[in-house]
């Protein structure tokens, strides 16, 4: 293979700006990526990071999610995760909770939902401004998996504010920054301080419930509760507050689209489903490969990391045609990777869409005609979490409904 | 067109109910329960095929008769 140009950093914030003239060279030109000032693969055709996500015997998910975070395969840190762990440990920690999130279940949440986001919006109807991520699509998913979880209302906003911290990623460097590490030591220590109250039966909800499951006929340890909460709240909270305000900003460079929603609300659950594949807040997901192996004519080796471009395969021309590239609401793709795939297919799809729902829901209800401003928006930087850390928006004054 | 789906592959992903609720039902803990027995009536087709190829376990098959 030749000298090329083609250069794919996930740290770079230029990168974040625009990635996906990159990733359609990645397809194109070099379907297995290396970065080797990195050292790690990229793979960003539809096909093989599908498969990438089902084959977790090859790709294993013990090294670590994150590129910046990768580690030695089975290398404890302090709490385990079961997103870092393969089948079976895997599944039998995730049977635990999976019955927490199913559509049914997240269905008899849809008024909750709704009461919560209500208040948020009440709380900006009056004054014709706002800023889309803090006043809205920030605190209400985090009131959400509060309420799941069993978090009183007065801890949220620590929990929130260290949660976001935890994205933050310096422009180009892959190391984790000092603030980045301030907010997972926030997160720890509270949920530390909180567990043995929890043992000794304060409060209730999901965490509650948790002490109390046993694995082959053990509890749960210290290290897999703490994953759990830390688990819960950075993935119940992060990729929601930025997928609900991609959809509101991707639907303001799309008036006729956006005119089309604020006509007929049937029509976000198909918005939403496109704003997932088309800008998915999870841009990609790291892997280590448990063994020497060849794929595109070229020889991987055991230990390797590779990341699976999940906003990659969402653009891919060979599932999606020839319009892959193009934002359509009306497209109802059949399938996408936005939640990834197989064993980790995101435990909280579900919640997620309905949160979505009820969100751009709501906002067409009471400010269809609200506007972005594009030249104050400010990105957020983070090597895998993609969307606004600000947003604001303009829109005529209107009367709170209460609620 | 019949449907073949693998209970013990299923991990409760919901997919298929959410897509194809006429021909996918769930318990209460999440996993799925195929509604028919024999042929998949024609006007369904199309979203039995939506939600084999949804499932993220593979655990639903298509098999054209």
């Amino acid at each position: 293979m030749g000298v090329s140009d083609l250069e794919f950093n996930p740290f770079g914030f230029s990168h974040h700006d625009d990635p996906y003239a990159t990733y359609k060279r990645l397809r194109d030109e070099a379907p297995l990526y290396w970065n080797d000032e990195l050292q790690f693969w990229a793979l960003s055709r539809f096909d093989d990071v599908l498969e990438g996500f089902r084959d977790t015997e090859l790709l294993s998910s013990a090294g670590g999610i994150a590129l910046e975070n990768r580690r030695p395969i089975g290398e404890s840190i302090g709490f385990d995760q079961m997103i870092e762990f393969d089948p079976p440990e895997h599944t039998v920690l995730r049977k635990l909770v999976s019955r927490v999130f199913t559509v049914r279940t997240v269905a008899r949440m849809e008024d909750e939902i709704r009461s919560i986001f209500t208040h948020y919006l009440d709380r900006i109807v009056e004054r014709g401004a706002a800023e889309v991520v803090s006043d809205l699509t920030s605190p209400f998913p985090m009131d959400v998996i509060s309420a799941v979880l069993g978090v009183p209302p007065e801890d949220r906003e620590h929990l929130r504010i260290s949660s976001d911290k935890i994205m933050i990623r310096e422009d180009g460097v892959m190391s984790v920054p000092p603030e980045a590490a301030e907010g997972m030591f926030g997160l720890l220590e509270y949920f530390m301080a909180d567990l043995p109250k929890r043992k000794a039966g304060e409060g209730s909800g999901l965490i509650n419930d948790l002490v109390g499951f046993e694995v082959d006929g053990r509890a749960l340890t210290d290290e897999e509760l703490l994953g759990f909460c830390v688990l819960f709240v950075i993935a119940g909270h992060e990729t929601t507050t930025k997928m609900v305000a991609n959809v509101l900003e991707l639907l303001s460079r799309h008036p006729e689209q956006k005119a089309a929603v604020a006509a007929d609300l049937s029509l976000v659950p198909g918005a939403i489903e496109e704003v997932l594949r088309f800008h998915n807040s999870t841009q990609y997901m790291h892997r280590t490969l448990t063994r020497d192996h060849e794929m595109h004519g070229r020889r991987m080796k055991a230990g390797d990391s590779v990341l699976l471009v999940i906003g990659a395969a969402n653009h891919d021309e060979r599932e999606f045609g020839p319009t892959a590239e193009e934002f359509d609401i009306f497209r109802r793709p059949e399938r996408h990777l936005a939640f990834g795939y197989g064993a980790h297919f995101c435990l909280g799809a579900a919640l997620a869409r309905m949160e979505g729902k009820v969100a751009v829901e709501e906002i067409f209800r009471r400010i269809p005609d609200y506007e972005v401003d594009h030249d104050a928006k400010v990105r957020f930087h983070s090597s895998n979490v993609t969307g606004w850390r600000s947003l604001p928006i303009t829109f005529p004054v209107r009367e709170p409904v209460g609620g | 067109m019949k449907i073949k789906y693998d209970r013990d592959a299923c991990q409760g992903h919901n997919r298929c109910y959410m897509l194809a609720p006429e021909l996918f039902d769930t318990d209460d803990e999440g996993y799925a329960i195929l509604l028919v027995d024999g042929d998949v009536p024609a006007e369904l087709e199309e979203k039995a095929q939506l939600a084999a190829d949804n499932c993220p376990e593979f655990a639903i098959e298509i098999i054209e008769s």
